[in-house]
């Protein structure tokens, strides 16, 4: 298997899940890319899954949809260094000079096959169920509305 | 392949690069579990490669060789918070309460197949090289000797 191929069969495995499921979602197949939205239990989730031929990877990046307040910079960045200690798969960052936040996490493939819908629902499910998970407590932090103590306390 | 196959196929992968690199490395077979020590231009590194059947993972983990002073820690976080924005593979993270600072990397091998020493290398090398290229700004940085703002000006360049 090539290294196209191999990102060809990465592709389409998150495609057939995503059509499995009904999820409706961007695709570009010249970019290998895919942009999926999903409505959680507060803020709506915008993720991009891009399979990067060259690296044999998966990157994966989700803008968490608020922008950050100068003055809770800190607080978000220490809220995320607490969300990364018990996160499994991927990180949490803070842009400071562009004041976001996001989800990032990357997959290596290389010189892998097999390639099948479980793979794919493990990726995509695990970057959403913890952008769900943390979106809302670092919206509140950024806010105001929640102390970054009182958020440690609660992992 | 059932998930222990797949779970010594990955471990074997890595063990096998280190092989094929001569790296002297320690590891748990029964375990899955790989050591290896690499001395770079400053710091020793030391990984931890772990595969779980159970969890369908590789986890990659490195400790920072020194402990992170209670009066640095914003500082370190926030100089995380930075290299965490940058780098492709895995994650730096901050133990406040252990005075610990690491580097974790996690990958799924669900349903997948063939591991190569190939493979092996694209975690093993990735994660060296993130690591070598920050210890020592980290150092710096809990050792009051780099500053925050510095240090993130030094990554626009």
């Amino acid at each position: 298997m090539t290294k196209r191929e191999r990102a060809d069969a990465v592709f389409k495995c998150y495609c057939d899940f995503l059509d499995g499921k009904n999820f409706k979602y961007q695709r570009d197949e010249s970019e290998r890319s895919i942009i999926l939205q999903i409505t959680g239990e507060d803020f709506p989730m915008t993720t991009l899954f891009k399979v990067e031929e060259e690296h044999e990877r998966t990157f994966v990046f989700s803008k968490i949809p608020f922008e950050a307040q100068k003055e809770k910079l800190t607080d978000l960045i220490m809220a995320t260094t607490f969300i990364n200690q018990v996160l499994a798969i991927g990180a949490f960052c803070v842009d400071t000079e562009n004041l976001y936040c996001s989800f990032e996490s990357n997959e290596i493939y290389t010189g892998l096959e097999g390639f099948n819908a479980e793979y794919a629902e493990r990726v995509i499910i695990s970057a959403f169920s913890a952008i769900e998970k943390y979106n809302d407590k670092l919206f509140a932090i950024n806010k105001g509305l929640m102390t970054v103590r009182d958020f440690s306390k609660q992992l | 392949m059932n998930n222990q196959e797949r779970a010594k196929a990955a471990y074997g992968a890595i063990t096998g690069f280190m092989d094929e690199a001569k790296l002297k490395y320690d590891c748990e077979p029964d375990k899955l579990v790989a050591f290896v020590t690499i001395t770079g231009d400053d710091f020793p590194v030391t990984l931890m490669f772990s595969v779980s059947a159970e969890k369908q993972r590789v986890e990659t983990y490195s400790q920072m060789p020194f402990e992170i002073k209670q009066d640095r820690s914003v500082d370190v976080a926030t100089a995380l918070a930075a290299i965490n924005s940058r780098i492709a593979y895995g994650k730096f993270c901050l133990y406040f309460d252990k005075g610990l600072c690491t580097y974790e990397n996690s990958e799924y091998i669900t349903g997948l197949e063939g591991f190569t020493t190939d493979y092996g290398k694209s975690l093993v090398g990735p994660a060296y090289s993130i690591i070598e290229e920050y210890n020592d700004k980290l150092y710096a940085i809990n050792k009051g000797l780099l500053t925050v703002k510095d240090f993130t000006a030094s990554l626009k360049k």
